[in-house]
């Protein structure tokens, strides 16, 4: 299938009524159709896409993991608040709250936590963490560095590449 | 490959190419009998079958409108295949048959308030060889002296989990997955794809064995991309032929002596029930007013367990492992029949993220996702209560691009299956805490992927849509021929049983026509 024709199906079976969440539990990265999203910013400022990027990190932290992983899914709230009125009065609201006691970015990990608890009913964090998530897990390079290994057959399947090679337990004979 | 006339009204029709489907024609095409299968799905090759579980997806599911209420997502209450070959594409390969007092749930299992429990007409003896049958066409593991597959890793931590605890009944199960080249299949490769399709072909699927063979025999047509939407009867009350739509749009009859459904449980009853006439105003086959009722998904759920070294569940056999001593009926436990565990993968990166603990965050959460190498996931699959109240029905307002009213599916949980899901989340939740598990997930069903129960076979025609043979009651030419059959649902993966009774089904259809009855 091209890749239209499946974005073309994906859109008629959400139109349809079926849920994104859903689909995305079942069919894994599929669904995703993660897009990498570059600068620069068009909706929002600077200072108002380092507190969505410290609240990607505080929602998924992985210190491991350097800023542009995260970046993707604000970069992409970002594309869509220019497009969507409504989406970036969400975003600005939102962020006003998170900087309502100091600048969310400078707090430590802690009091991020703190005030993101408080916020997680609201329809701005739902929002920011639907995209962060598909922003950050549905990218390809994280799979791979967090051990997904994608498609297999073309390398023979696991057969002799340790799809029986467990260490931590005897192996049932 | 034979083509047949649509007013040639000698043929069989059949609907739906899946496990039902697909084996019944190629059974009646091997005796003779001319066969006309009309399929709603297009169809693909081995080569279309890509390692890519959402392209898979799209590629495979039925995804015209349905709508789901009660328990279940309102935009896709099922997981259906919509496809030559059905959901045996999709399907994993679990193949086991149900155990003798599951043909009996009235029987075995007594009263239980709000079941609409009811034993089956067909007993295990009368199903017995037609089993051995239906393992040596798929090819099943572990039976008939076929080897059993090697375990992988996740089956591994969930074999050793077990033993652990005191679990005896534990191995890598009967698969319609070859462990050595068998029925001109080759031997699996551990590929971990198998729910998006075995790219080899080394799964049983009624598209690469079934659907060829009938085929070859010049007694079958298949017509892809083919949605019956009704089947008409004469002033006897005999069925005539279907009307189907084709993928341009143009609506067509195809004349039959006979005609079998095997659409899956939603679409069966679905075409019943739209099949409504005068003289039949509750719909085909349904004075009993049963068709579309007790629909049953099997109790299921899922456990995911972050462990303290690599299991990599993406490898291997998707769902080569079972623990099968909860199976019984062991009224003491607190619940009516049983469950088995199986092994279950995780469906991609972001399946995990979003489906191990949906809404979850923190550190906690993303520290297990980062140890995605080493979660070990099963599925829990057991014995589910009918009840008439979980139906399909038309849907008031909502139709398909035919005009055709789509399906309302609801579900609601029996207090039985409750119980049952809490003894086999925390039976499961001790196996991987025994092998050492740091944490453990338990999650709720997603869209139901066995669908049974919808035109039951019963005795008496006042308590179901069928006899033990498929036919209907009401309809002596109208047979149905996947697992809308199921009286009650058993605790094994439904498809081996399918296979057996449309084995015998046509059996059956070949005795009748020979003595002129049909
Ligand atoms: C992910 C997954 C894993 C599974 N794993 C297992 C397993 O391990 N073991 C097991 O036993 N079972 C498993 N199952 C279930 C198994 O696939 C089904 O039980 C089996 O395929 C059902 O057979 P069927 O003939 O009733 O329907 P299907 O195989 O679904 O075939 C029905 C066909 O009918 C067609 N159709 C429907 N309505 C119409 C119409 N009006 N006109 C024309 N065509 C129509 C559909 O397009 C479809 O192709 C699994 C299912 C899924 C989704
Ligand atoms: S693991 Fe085996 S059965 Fe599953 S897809 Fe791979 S080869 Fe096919």
């Amino acid at each position: 299938m091209h890749k239209q024709d499946f974005e073309r199906a994906r859109r008629a079976f959400l139109k349809a009524g079926g849920s994104a969440f859903v689909l995305s539990l079942i069919m894994g990265g599929g669904f995703a159709t993660f897009v990498a999203h570059a600068g620069p910013l068009e909706a929002l400022s600077e200072d108002q896409a380092k507190a969505l990027l410290a609240m990607g990190r505080t929602l998924f932290p992985h210190d491991s993991l350097d800023d542009r992983y995260y970046q993707n899914a604000v970069n992409a709230l970002d594309t869509k608040a220019a497009e969507d009125a409504q989406l970036r009065d969400q975003l600005l609201e939102g962020i006003g709250q998170l900087n309502a006691g100091g600048s969310f970015a400078g707090m430590d990990e802690e009091m991020r936590v703190a005030v993101l608890k408080k916020m997680e009913d609201s329809a701005f964090f739902q929002t920011v963490y639907g995209e962060s998530l598909n922003g950050l897990y549905g990218n390809p390079e994280v799979w791979k560095i967090f051990g997904y290994e994608g498609s297999s057959v073309e390398h023979g399947g696991y057969l002799e590449r340790g799809f029986d090679d467990i260490t931590f337990i005897p192996k049932d004979s | 490959m034979a083509t047949f006339d649509k007013n040639d009204d000698s043929v069989v029709v059949i609907i739906g190419s899946g496990a039902g489907g697909g084996t019944l024609g190629n059974e009646l095409a091997q005796k003779g009998i001319k066969v006309v299968c009309l399929e709603a799905g297009s169809r693909l090759t081995l080569s279309d079958i890509k390692n890519d579980t959402g392209e898979m997806f799209m590629k495979l599911s039925w995804l015209d409108p349905r709508v789901g209420s009660g328990q279940l997502p309102a935009g896709l209450p099922a997981w259906i295949c919509k496809t030559v070959g059905g959901t045996t594409v999709h399907w994993a390969g679990a193949a086991l048959r149900l155990q003798p007092h599951e043909f009996k749930g009235a029987t075995t299992y007594g009263r239980l308030a709000g079941a609409n429990l009811l034993d089956w007409p067909t007993t295990y003896d009368d199903l017995e060889a037609y089993y051995t049958k239906a393992e040596d066409k798929l090819g099943v593991t572990g039976t008939n002296g076929r080897p059993r597959l090697p375990g992988n890793n996740n089956y591994h931590v969930l074999a050793y989990g077990a033993k652990k605890l005191g679990y005896k009944d534990v191995h890598t199960g009967n698969m319609a997955v070859n462990s050595r080249e068998y029925g001109g299949r080759p031997k699996c490769q551990q590929i971990g794809f198998c729910m998006s399709g075995c790219a080899i072909g080394a799964k049983w699927s009624s598209l690469y064995t079934e659907i060829p063979a009938a085929e070859k025999t010049g007694n079958f047509e298949i017509r892809p991309e083919s949605m019956v939407v009704k089947i008409n009867h004469d002033s006897s009350g005999k069925a005539t032929g279907v009307v189907y739509v084709d993928k341009d749009g143009a609506t067509h009859e195809q004349k039959a002596r006979m005609v079998c459904v095997a659409g899956n449980s939603i679409e069966t009853p679905r075409l019943l029930l739209n099949s409504a006439s005068s003289r039949f105003p509750q719909g085909l086959a349904n004075s009993s007013g049963q068709v579309g009722r007790n629909y049953m998904s099997h109790l299921t759920g899922t456990v995911y367990a972050v462990m303290p070294g690599e299991v990599n569940l993406h490898r291997g056999t998707q769902m080569a492992g079972i623990v099968r001593d909860e199976d019984a009926h062991r009224p003491e436990r607190g619940f009516a029949a049983g469950y088995e565990l199986e092994t279950l993968p995780a469906f991609g990166f972001p399946g995990v993220a979003s489906y191990m603990k949906p809404g979850g965050w923190g550190r906690e959460y993303a520290g297990d996702l980062a140890e995605y190498r080493n979660i070990a996931g099963l599925w829990i699959v057991g014995e589910d209560m009918p009840q008439e109240s979980n139906r399909v029905t038309l849907h008031e307002s909502v139709k398909d691009k035919n005009g055709m009213p789509v399906a309302h599916v609801h579900y609601q949980d029996h207090p039985n299956d409750v119980a049952m899901r809490e003894h086999a989340w925390k039976q499961a939740t001790a196996i991987y805490e025994a092998a050492g598990a740091k944490r453990v997930y338990t999650r709720l069903p997603f869209p139901s992927t066995h669908n049974l129960g919808t035109c039951r076979q019963s005795a008496r025609a006042a308590d179901g849509v069928c006899s033990s043979f498929g036919q209907t009651h009401d309809v002596k030419n109208l047979f149905i021929s996947d697992g809308s059959q199921f009286t009650t649902s058993a605790a094994e993966n439904p498809t081996l049983t399918i296979v057996a009774l449309a084995i015998r089904q046509a059996d059956y259809i070949a005795d009748q026509m020979n003595k002129r009855n049909l």
